[in-house]
């Protein structure tokens, strides 16, 4: 089954629950069948990505009655739930990297959604600015903006866990 | 204190860049204290995402629902119920569970769904000898990469293992490295048929990805290195040397498989040749 790993795994991150990634990857993958008179040819996991996306987000709409909106999509709104000056904390003095996974799991899935796709896509699968942009549907400069506020708000959340870790 | 190109310093950072437009980033980073904090930052993050984040395999229930729902396995009964049932993360590293136990009555049933599937999922046969070539060598992959086939005969990352393990298995020698210390560990390698001749498939791992280096003997014309092809979502580059065919496929980024590539290249007896 190609591509089904890529499937899940975005899925699951955006999902966030292990129930509702197996429902929505079955009918993703259902859907890919049944619309293969749109695939055009070329980026096979691409367009299966963003009909998983697609999928994703309509189940989260249902179950909700509204997404969840991302926290950085009122421009320039700073993330403030740290309770810190953002300036104050650097990622990097911290060495943010060598934090536990746990921690690091913790604190992507609690990224805004918008920010999570992006950041899965290129982190983890590793998808050029153009093929983010296609599975998203945004123009690039958006997955552009929206890649670097993921990875500012994903640092300091790490670097705010970390302190507080440290202060207790 | 907030820089105006500090959206950019991330394109930079992910190598989305004209040559151009990297240039010019990068005088600005020599006077922009700013700029050059942000990167380290990005850096961190990615490090710290690509390290220690999750990488959810699909449980094999889905797999299997999903070849039911699809109508390819009727009757065939013995699902296997396997291991990684509940979403399990694949262990960094090790050659997780393509070797599962399966009856044969699955095993066709299931080669008849990936074939099914790989054809309606990725598209179009070209046909040049070039592409052709292209094409087997990702079908390979792919099929590498499905239960119904197997990755890897030889597990090991020690290159002193796998290298004799093809000795009275093939009429060459390949070359054989392991590249952990360059960040591709080698996980394994394998028998494969490419463009009508026997081939090596030395199997390695680049994060989540894998990738197949494919190796045979070239048939007469001896060109350098050829253009790096995308097909079906999979990049393939592939070069000529000390008499050998190469041919590295996988679904990481091109960048990456490039810099797989070059090192490969750099370790060959002949490199340049």
């Amino acid at each position: 089954m190609p591509h089904l790993d890529a499937a899940y795994n975005l899925a699951r991150w955006l999902l966030r629950s292990e129930h509702d990634a197996r429902d929505v990857v079955q009918e993703a993958y259902l859907r890919a069948l049944r619309f293969i008179d749109g695939y055009r040819g070329g980026d096979g996991r691409a367009w299966l990505l963003a009909i998983v996306r697609n999928c994703a987000f309509t189940w989260l709409k249902r179950q909700s009655g509204s997404l969840e909106r991302p926290l950085g999509e009122s421009e320039g709104g700073k993330p403030t739930e740290l309770g810190a000056d953002p300036d104050a904390l650097d990622p990097e003095t911290i060495a943010i990297e060598k934090a536990d996974r746990e921690l690091w799991n913790r604190a992507i899935a609690a990224l805004p959604i918008d920010f999570r796709v992006v950041l899965i896509l290129r982190e983890l699968e590793d998808l050029s600015y153009k093929q983010i942009a296609e599975i998203t549907d945004t123009p690039i400069g958006t997955v552009m903006s929206r890649l670097s506020r993921a990875r500012k708000q994903l640092g300091q959340i790490v670097a705010a866990e970390i302190a507080k870790g440290v202060s207790q | 204190m907030k820089c105006e190109q500090e959206t950019l310093t991330n394109a930079y950072l992910d190598g989305e860049l004209d040559a151009a437009a990297s240039a010019q980033l990068e005088t600005h980073l020599e006077s922009c204290e700013s700029c050059r904090k942000s990167i380290a930052n990005q850096r961190a993050v990615r490090t710290g995402i690509r390290d220690r984040a999750d990488y959810f395999l699909a449980p094999e229930s889905v797999r299997s629902a999903l070849t039911h729902q699809l109508g390819l396995n009727s009757r065939a009964g013995s699902r296997s119920a396997s291991t990684d049932d509940h979403g399990a993360m694949r262990p960094r590293g090790e050659p997780s569970t393509f070797r599962r136990q399966r009856s044969p009555g699955w095993m066709q049933i299931g080669a008849l769904a990936a074939a099914l599937l790989v054809g309606w999922l990725l598209g179009s046969w070209p046909n040049r000898w070039g592409d052709r070539i292209t094409d087997e060598v990702v079908s390979s992959h792919v099929r590498s990469l499905m239960g119904a086939g197997h990755l890897i005969d030889v597990a090991s990352s020690d290159q002193h293992t796998v290298k004799p393990w093809f000795n009275g298995k093939l009429d060459f020698a390949p070359e054989v490295h392991d590249l952990s210390a360059q960040g591709f560990p080698l996980i394994g390698g394998r028998l494969d048929y490419i463009g009508g001749h026997p081939a090596a498939a030395l199997v390695y791992r680049h994060k989540a990805h894998t990738i197949n280096l494919f190796i045979w003997p070239a048939a007469g014309q001896v060109g350098a290195q050829r253009p790096a092809s995308t097909s079906r979502g999979y990049n393939v580059t592939c070069w000529t040397a000390a008499g050998m065919e190469n041919c590295a496929v996988s679904d990481m980024n091109l960048d990456d498989l490039e810099r797989f590539a070059s090192t490969v290249r750099g370790l060959e007896p002949h490199a340049g040749t």
